[in-house]
């Protein structure tokens, strides 16, 4: 993934004085959750190749509502990279917004070398819209 | 929102409490006419509004010189509330709990590291872990962990990485008493268990400095500190371990706070009552990661002091100070008819400024007034100041942390490249060794407010002394 990709739109950085906030736009629920992951390796390591690894995981994410679910789901990913040098590939991902819970199934790849590391994903400015699916988030660098 | 700022002295200003609905006390800045010109953006300004609405806050809330926008609380944002119907929030201490700034002053002169700045500047960042994704070799175990957790710094004393001249000069003896491991999350453990001596990346960084300016000969004797002398200035804070913590207490107040009756005009500022379970199980698990943060940079002086007797063998580097930045603390203080009271006094970038012979403090801050660690920017000058009796009486003696951002790191990054930039701090004398150049731009000077400016405007208007002026000679960052 590199730059084309934000200008396909399906993403952008949004200025943010101390740190960085992403705004992410999509078709549906799966695909936006699919597509943040994308926006946060972006901001990490400026783009991660999507293949399948060798390793499958499965993640199961719950939350309180819409907007905490992205957060919960995102913080996971720099999670599972600061505690085990990897990256999770997330292949196919199912977004249940009336419990308020993610299934990703996917797999494990080395981490590329990052370029910026992310404390974490914030809930200040936190946006989330169902119609059009949307998030506007903050990370804390 | 600018429009509701009144000014009140050259370097005063309120923020009225029409600013927002729901406002309980008026904002209060400390900046002069140039910081509030570069105040571009209204952000910080709301946020500072929106900690005002929030339960039990006392007296105003506070901003610093080196004020912008952050997340729930502005970086340089100061509030106290009130021990029993007060709240306490993890955004108004931020991800990196006791980020914080240690000062090393060596018995050597920059004439005479002058021949061996490079050795030393090369050793350091060879022996410091430090970039993203630092790690140590050595792995602590559950239980190692948890005595770091719990004792901080004196963990570090009885394995021999500190003295008991080195817990004397840090905040709070370099260890919160009040910590409870049991409350730190086995997330943030995991996170924790290798970046115990790392430095991170980011704006975190070892810096080589000569003392540049003295400008109280009598504390600055006190404080050991000499024009000419060599320091050595360490930022970094509690890593993985300390952001967890942060996460996790986020989302264990946000399940409950409507049981409080609390509601906040922003998610970051997720607050529960002081005394209810969820808060003291917060402070427990703030103050353990807090103590991983002063083991952290102990064990960082370590590092930094094997390098240093390697190559300038029998020159001690002792602590000036080590202090905090990211933090709430109870705490006493006198309220406007003159009785004590106990608050929760949350600094999030911003520095606890106690005055001279406050009852907390040894000899010589006693005398002195407890130091305060300001950092410049990169390439930039830095500063020690000391408390105030004034700050005590006026802003629950607190005080600025730094310079303070202006431009975002997209913004930055279009000003200059990292090797570009590199070569230009080369080309002022100043040796720069980084992790990766790639984003080293996004700390470039031009990003911060002028360092000297933030500092003159604390110093002017009272809240803290100015007592010496660092310049650098080498950068070390992750």
């Amino acid at each position: 993934m590199n730059k084309r990709r934000e200008m396909v739109l399906s993403w952008r950085e949004i200025e943010h004085t101390a740190d960085a906030g992403l705004y992410i736009v999509s078709t549906d629920m799966n695909t936006l959750f699919q597509e943040a992951a994308e926006a946060l390796y972006y901001i990490m390591f400026e783009g991660v190749q999507y293949m399948s690894g060798r390793q499958h995981r499965s993640l199961r994410i719950e939350g309180i509502d819409p907007g905490d679910l992205a957060v919960v789901w995102l913080n996971e990913l720099i999670y599972i990279f600061e505690t085990e040098g990897a990256v999770y590939i997330p292949e196919a991902i199912y977004v249940d917004m009336e419990r308020f819970k993610l299934k990703s199934e996917g797999s494990m790849i080395p981490a590329p070398v990052p370029v910026r590391q992310v404390k974490a994903v914030t809930y200040g400015g936190l946006c989330m819209t169902l119609d059009p699916p949307a998030l506007k988030v903050y990370l804390d660098l | 929102m600018r429009e509701f700022l009144v000014k009140k002295d050259a370097f005063r200003w309120e923020l009225s409490m029409e600013a927002e609905k729901g406002m309980r006390v008026p904002g209060f800045l400390y900046a002069d006419n140039y910081i509030i010109e570069k105040l571009e953006e209204e952000n910080a300004l709301v946020q500072v509004a929106n900690v005002a609405c929030l339960p039990g806050i006392k007296k105003y809330s506070f901003a610093m010189p080196d004020i912008h926008w952050g997340y729930g609380f502005a970086i340089g944002g100061v509030a106290a509330f009130d021990e029993e119907d007060g709240i306490i929030s993890p955004g108004g201490v931020g991800y990196d709990i006791s980020c914080g700034v240690r000062l090393l002053s060596a018995d050597l002169t920059s004439e005479e590291a002058r021949g061996s700045l490079h050795s030393l500047t090369s050793g350091i960042f060879t022996h410091v872990p430090c970039g993203l994704g630092s790690r140590v070799a050595e792995r602590l175990n559950r239980k190692e962990l948890d005595n770091v957790l719990q004792e901080g710094s004196v963990w570090a004393l009885k394995r021999g990485y500190a003295s008991r001249d080195d817990l004397a000069a840090t905040e709070n003896g370099g260890c919160l008493e009040d910590a409870d491991p049991g409350r730190v999350s086995e997330k943030a453990k995991e996170r924790g268990k290798d970046q115990l001596g790392t430095l991170g990346s980011g704006n975190h960084f070892i810096e080589i400095q000569v003392i540049e300016n003295v400008y109280d000969i009598e504390k600055a004797a006190l404080l050991g500190l000499k024009r000419g002398s060599i320091t050595v200035m360490i930022h970094c804070g509690s890593r993985g371990l300390g952001h967890q913590v942060c996460d996790d207490n986020i989302r264990a107040m946000s399940k409950v706070m409507a049981k409080y009756g609390i509601e906040v005009p922003d998610r970051q500022l997720v607050s529960v009552p002081i005394q209810s379970p969820e808060g003291r199980s917060y402070f427990g698990a703030m103050y353990s990661a807090a103590n991983f943060a002063i083991a952290n940079r102990q064990i960082i002086t370590k590092r930094v002091r094997d390098v240093f007797e390697k190559i300038f063998p029998g020159r001690e580097l002792r602590l000036v100070y080590d202090i905090s930045h990211n933090m709430a603390h109870m705490e006493e203080h006198i309220d406007a008819k003159g009785d004590r009271e106990k608050l929760c006094v949350h600094r999030k970038g911003a520095t606890r400024a106690l005055p001279p012979g406050h009852g907390s403090l040894y000899e010589p801050y006693l005398t002195t007034g407890q130091p305060v660690l300001i950092p410049g920017s990169m390439g930039t000058a830095s500063y020690i100041l000391t408390g105030t009796g004034r700050a005590a009486a006026e802003c629950f003696a607190s005080t600025c942390h730094g310079a303070g951002r202006v431009l975002s790191r997209h913004a930055a990054r279009k000003t200059s490249d990292g090797h570009a930039l590199r070569q230009k701090l080369e080309d002022q004398g100043i040796s720069v060794m980084a992790g990766s150049y790639k984003t080293l731009s996004e700390e470039t000077p031009l990003a911060y407010k002028d360092v000297d400016h933030v500092v003159d405007v604390v110093d002017r208007a009272g809240i803290s002394c100015k007592i010496a002026r660092l310049v650098p000679l080498a950068v070390i960052k992750g």
